[in-house]
């Protein structure tokens, strides 16, 4: 089955996606240093990544994405902090690709955590909305 | 798609006894010991073919799924030890969501499309098959 099992990553990214600083999960798993552009590495797809960046640095928002990518399901926090952006992530799920037995259970555990996180995130989106629109915002 | 082949034989105890000289996914390390130590939870996968190659002294040739590939196995039985030639054929390709059912797609046909066994000739006229 599909289980979380690495340290959170966490890093904080100037506007030009450079790793200002970062957490020695990151810099073991992908081989970056600090000052190194991250977009290269990413496990997940980059105009994903850079579209949620973007978003949380023109909203001041905080964006919250479960993505697949690399045989991995990632949780991924964007957090907009002055001219930089924190960002941590967190494996929910590992592909188990071995046997046949192991991926269909895998990528089945996998795509439920995906729904119930979209539905989770969803409903949150709703919620930011009727927040805005009923001025709670 | 890559095609990585390689070449080992096993004893009748399925222990590794020879391996190709190419070696390229690092068996030699491996020699001596139970095959399912370089296979793990590979004796459901490949042992019913290994079984069969031995129940009927004839080569048996198959696709199987195992470690992110379909896998082309022949099996050659050689007195008391098997030869196994194993070729990884479609890899799953891991990278997006579209990647994955993309490359599954193309396993579950290959799959699909081996051969079903061929009849076991010999056994009606084996002592195996008389009570």
């Amino acid at each position: 089955m599909a289980v979380a099992v690495t340290e959170p990553v966490v890093f904080v990214l100037d506007e030009d996606y450079r790793a200002v600083e970062m957490s020695p999960a990151l810099q073991a798993g992908c081989g970056l240093a600090a000052g190194d552009c991250v977009l290269e590495g990413l496990p997940i797809s980059r105009f994903t990544f850079v579209r949620a960046c973007e978003h949380a640095r023109e909203t001041g928002e905080t964006v919250d994405l479960v993505e697949y990518g690399g045989g991995r399901l990632l949780q991924v926090g964007i957090v907009p902090q002055d001219d930089n952006l924190h960002v941590s992530w967190e494996t929910l799920g590992i592909l188990d690709t071995l046997t046949m037995d192991g991926l269909r259970t895998s990528l089945r555990s996998i795509l439920e955590i995906l729904a119930r996180a979209e539905d989770a995130l969803g409903r949150e989106r709703v919620r930011r909305s009727l927040r805005l629109v009923g001025g709670d915002g | 798609m890559t095609t990585r082949a390689w070449t080992f034989v096993i004893d009748e105890d399925d222990r590794i006894v020879q391996v190709g000289d190419e070696d390229p996914r690092g068996m030699a390390p491996f020699l001596g010991h139970q095959v399912w130590d370089y296979l793990p939870k590979g004796q459901a996968i490949f042992g019913p073919h290994f079984d069969r190659a031995r129940a009927t002294g004839s080569e048996v040739e198959t696709i199987v799924y195992y470690s992110g590939a379909t896998v082309s196995v022949r099996i050659v039985p050689a007195g008391r030890s098997l030869v196994v030639y194993a070729t990884r054929q479609t890899e799953v390709d891991v990278r997006t969501l579209g990647t994955l059912y993309s490359s599954l797609m193309t396993i579950e046909r290959e799959l699909a499309a081996r051969a079903p066994a061929p009849p076991d000739r010999r056994a009606h006229g084996s002592r195996q098959a008389l009570p």
